[in-house]
């Protein structure tokens, strides 16, 4: 029975300290499967003569290893931090929507399995390299490739869902006084992180969506000369760069925290590395050119992109001299986590260094597809952000374990790690000449590529001790007090590991930087306002001040739970592996899916899931908007996103056609017209519908709903009608590209039309059986509406009238 | 023919300017980092430095901006500088500056490459071989009959680009005046067979690259 209650603790928890565990166990997990081809690639390039990984295997390997080091190790490692120390870090007891966190973390798991379900398939794992070049990644794959591109689409919405929790978190949740300029450099990053997520995911997902259509239904947005290499180029580009700094971004921050701990000294310039990173976040949209720069394209526009691309080295290298000046004038204590950002900091000088040769167009010509660029981004990706890394976790463990560790095991880490870096990576800078991906190769790269291998068994004997150090102190290490390193920071104020609850009494950040965490009933007496000052001022101080994170007094505390996450996330794990295996299985899929979506709405109609909002909070300038409302923004805005991503395919190809049919030809403009004002009808009866809510006449807003209802069905009618008969006279999703994007682009912006009557006809039922749906959610599916009408009116002269 | 400077003597010039300021900046920096670690290490945890916040607490007021700003706008202007800088020799290797000598067709295909001579040399064409004169500017056009592949010869430094399908990207060298082997890769992962699309450019004097002309006219 105890185990059974353990395993249904992780498998329906919606607590941030346990979903932060369970992402960085999955990502470690994950980091020891690419960990693992790793050693066999290198193995086989230490022996090229030898058949010991070759041809499609090779390939699999070095493109499985790249997808899992960057999408499901490096970025999920960072999300499990920022889960457990988020909230801890800026005073919360909770990420904003508990349960869609969990849901973002098993999105996360089925993606992985998904992805590595690929070995297991006809043809392998996806084989391409981790770009997924097209059009070979239509024309010469398996059904790997298949499931790589699921994968990918998964990882787009747990990312998405993630990043809604983590921006509503940071701008609604802070405790009182903990305003921006007080919250850690760690958050700051993850900050700017899932920023960059948000906007550089759904061009990935678009791209991944027309692999699996290329690969299943025939069309060719990837195989044609219109589409083609360049169309997935920018799609893969406009994400893949960003990405890079997606993950940079947590482990600098988390790096300057590091330093100015050991350092004893606040991080230098604090507010200029702050600009910087935004900045950067801003310029990682301009840059991602820079990986196309012998495709072709107008030389004019690739020097613009070689401008940008040295403009973004500059942020950094203002980040990077902060963290060195911390140290001026500090008392720097050698403790184990500051080496490792030390030696961080070293890689990712050079790392960064070569970075600004290959800004240069002349320069990368050469550079392009070598090992030299695989040095680079390894330097970068190993040798700063995986030790940054690293040494972020030896920081936080004791926090989230409760246990210390064997520093000097640790110190012997970075030694090997330090000499593995150099070992595995130097010498490709040497191999500038020799291609990536070449299993086999001329004699004269022979000793450079057995000393890097030789780097890589180091680096594995490195990662091995670091499991072991981990293990032992799990087993036998020492109870942590709550701030081992005399850290600043509110998660150092509370017990190591932190209360379930994180905190007893509402934490306040006073004037003075000082912590205090006070019964509520204190705060409401005294004012918040007062409290912050009171720390001079003994007249003002409350009484019951909680010491050590107010561990003892009684919070009382809403345990949530609930098990719809795992189960979304095992139906799309399911649907994913039926959409290779067939259509049994993807049925059972969706049947789970359905069921999943049916709980959820049962949960939420009878209130099962009870969040804590917080009473008292610093949310500037955000105090105006409720956590659904914002939430829902930065959502709706990542769908904007992928429509537009999909209206840039749309014109993308077009611009490169020869022929192209208008729309009137194929498509009755009258029917879009009818098509266009059902819709808007619909929109309009739902803003009326709002309209009464808010004046609280329900069964009138419910009445109204339902035409919007009856609008959305009969929207969908007319467009079943206008498909029929496009297949009744032979044209199909397989036909030629203006057709394969008119049942693309139309069929997404159909299955929207559905979710939202499906959203809408869950409103009218809470609204009849004599529930309230709050005054927001009824707001936020208006806008839902509005986004879905927007769309439609770009879609509607793209078709039918140009 | 005027006189011409190969390509890879510009990137070479170019890459050693980059690697001596990598190097004096990376180094500087990573001196000073070294410097502050040592000057500034102590054993004793419980001496904070003047704006630490304190365990548990939380800074109150942003540290300032000292001199290192004026040390960021001088990297930030020769990062740029370089940058720039570097655009006349890009022009220069990417718009063919005169009429070339000969201009060689080259199709990438899974798995080789196959090059195609112009028409009044014979218009046939090699496998996975491409035999030129010394001293001669010649030209590739490069495309793709299948899939994504680059085309690069390493040993000219730069001489590189993608093949693709439906695009033809050119790119010129200027063989040397001896005669050598020089291995051509492709450098875009294209397949099972990728690491074997491996192609020779053996650069023979004119007097064989005659007789290699003749020997194919004659087949």
């Amino acid at each position: 029975m105890a185990t059974w209650s353990w395993v249904k603790r992780w498998l329906t928890t919606t607590n941030h300290k346990d979903i932060g565990i369970l992402y960085m166990v999955t990502s470690i997990y994950f980091f020891l499967v690419a960990g693992v081809l790793a050693m066999l690639f290198r193995t086989q390039l230490a022996f090229p003569e030898k058949e010991i990984l070759i041809g499609s295997e090779f390939n699999q390997a070095v493109t499985i290893h790249g997808l899992l080091m960057l999408l499901w190790f490096m970025s999920p490692f960072e999300v499990g931090l920022a889960n457990y120390l988020i909230p801890l870090q800026i005073g919360a007891r909770d990420l904003a929507f508990p349960r869609l966190n969990a849901l973002s973390y098993w999105l996360y798991l089925a993606s992985g399995l998904v992805l590595i379900a690929g070995f297991f398939v006809p043809g392998g794992a996806a084989d391409m390299g981790w770009t997924l070049y097209a059009p070979q990644n239509v024309l010469l794959t398996g059904d790997g490739t298949i499931l790589a591109a699921v994968a990918i689409i998964l990882i787009t919405a747990s990312v998405t869902v993630g990043t809604v929790n983590f921006v509503v978190t940071i701008a609604k949740m802070r405790a009182p006084g903990m305003t921006w300029s007080k919250i850690p450099m760690f958050t700051w990053g993850v900050l700017f992180s899932v920023l960059m997520m948000w906007l550089a995911f759904p061009p990935l997902a678009v791209g991944a969506l027309a692999l699996i259509l290329d690969k299943m239904l025939g069309t060719t947005f990837l195989t044609s000369l219109e589409g083609g290499a360049l169309l997935w180029d920018h799609l893969f580009w406009f994400f893949g760069h960003p990405e890079v700094y997606v993950l940079l971004l947590p482990a600098l921050g988390a790096m300057a925290d590091i330093v100015s701990v050991f350092a004893r000294r606040q991080l230098y310039a604090r507010r200029f590395v702050i600009i910087s990173l935004f900045v950067a976040t801003a310029l990682s949209y301009l840059v991602w050119m820079h990986h196309m720069f012998i495709t072709g394209t107008s030389l004019t526009v690739r020097k613009i992109f070689s401008v940008t691309t040295a403009l973004i080295s500059i942020p950094f290298e203002l980040a990077t001299l902060a963290l060195i000046m911390t140290l001026y004038k500090g008392r720097v204590v050698y403790r184990a986590p500051l080496l490792y950002v030390i030696a961080g900091i070293l890689f990712f000088i050079i790392g960064g260094s070569t970075g600004v040769f290959q800004a240069a167009i002349i320069l990368d010509r050469a550079f392009r597809g070598t090992y030299w660029v695989v040095a680079h981004f390894h330097y970068i990706m190993v040798g700063a952000v995986l030790l940054g890394l690293l040494g972020a976790l030896y920081f936080w463990w004791p926090k989230i374990t409760g246990r210390l560790y064997n520093e000097k095991l640790a110190k012997i880490q970075l030694l090997l790690l330090g000499v593995g870096v150099t070992a595995t990576y130097l010498p490709q800078f040497l191999l500038m000449d020799m291609p990536r991906r070449y299993y086999t190769y001329p004699e004269e790269w022979l000793g450079l590529n057995r000393i890097s291998t030789l780097g890589a068994f180091i680096l594995l004997a490195a990662f091995l001790l670091g499991l072991y150090i981990l293990i032992d102190s799990l087993v036998r290490g020492k109870p942590a007090p709550p701030n081992p390193w005399k850290a600043w920071g509110l998660e150092w104020a509370v017990p190591s590991p932190p209360p379930r609850h994180n905190y007893d009494g509402q934490p306040v950040v006073r004037e003075d930087g000082s912590i205090v965490f006070v019964p509520e009933h204190e705060l409401e007496r005294i004012g918040v306002e007062n409290v912050m000052k009171s720390s001079g001022n003994p007249e003002l101080a409350p009484k019951g001040v909680l010491p050590n994170g107010g561990a003892g007094v009684k919070h009382v505390h809403h345990e949530h739970w609930s098990m719809t996450p795992m189960l979304v996330g095992l139906s799309t794990l399911v649907m994913g592996l039926g959409l290779v295996a067939g259509k049994p299985v993807l049925l059972l899929g969706l049947a789970i899916l359905a069921a999943a979506i049916a709980k959820w709405a049962i949960d939420d109609y009878r209130e099962r899931f009870h969040e804590d909002e917080p009473r008292f909070r610093e949310d500037w300038p955000f105090s105006g908007t409720n956590k659904l409302r914002l939430g829902m923004w930065t959502f709706i805005s990542s769908e904007v996103f992928l429509f537009g991503s999909l209206i840039s395919v749309y014109l993308f190809i077009r611009s490169r056609s020869l022929a192209w049919p208008p729309g009137y030809e194929h498509h009755d403009p009258y029917i879009g017209l009818l098509n266009t004002i059902i819709l808007f009808t619909g929109t309009l009866f739902y803003s009326l519908a709002y309209l009464y809510a808010k004046h609280g006449k329900m069964i009138k807003s419910a009445a109204l709903m339902l035409g919007t209802i009856a609008t959305g069905g009969l929207f969908l009618g007319v467009k079943a009608f206008e498909w029929w008969g496009l297949f009744t006279q032979g044209y199909g999703i397989n036909s030629s590209l203006p057709f394969q994007l008119y049942f693309v682009l139309t069929g997404i912006h159909a299955l929207h039309v559905i979710a939202g009557l499906i959203a809408t006809i869950y409103m009218v039922a809470k609204i009849l059986s004599g529930r309230r749906p709050s005054l927001t959610s009824i707001l936020m599916l208006g806008i839902y509406w509005g986004i879905v009408e927007i769309v439609w009116t770009f879609l509607f002269p793209m078709f039918y009238l140009m | 023919m005027a006189e011409l400077v190969p390509p890879q003597e510009y990137w070479w010039m170019l890459f050693n300017y980059y690697l001596i300021a990598a190097v004096i900046l990376a180094g500087g920096v990573t001196m000073l980092l070294v410097y502050f670690l040592l000057r500034y290490k102590t054993s004793n945890e419980d001496e904070y430095g003047e704006d630490y916040p304190g365990p548990g607490r939380l800074p109150t007021r942003y540290a300032k901006i000292g001199p290192t700003r004026y040390l960021l706008v001088v990297t930030g202007i020769i990062v740029l500088g370089l940058t720039v800088a570097t655009f006349p020799y890009t022009e220069y290797v990417e718009l063919t500056p005169q009429a070339p000598d000969m201009t060689i067709w080259v199709t990438a295909y899974t798995f080789g490459w196959r090059f195609q001579y112009p028409d009044e040399m014979g218009g046939f064409t090699t496998i996975n071989e491409v035999i030129v004169p010394t001293g001669t500017m010649v030209e590739f056009k490069v495309t793709s009959q299948d899939v994504f592949h680059a085309f690069g010869i390493p040993e000219f430094k730069g001489a590189k680009v993608d093949a693709i399908p439906g695009i033809v990207n050119s790119l010129w060298i200027i063989t040397p005046d001896e005669p050598g082997e020089y291995d051509i890769f492709c450098y875009e992962l294209c397949g099972v067979g990728h690491s074997l699309m491996v192609a020779k450019l053996k650069v023979v004097t004119p007097d064989e690259f005659q007789r290699f002309l003749e020997e194919k006219a004659g087949r």
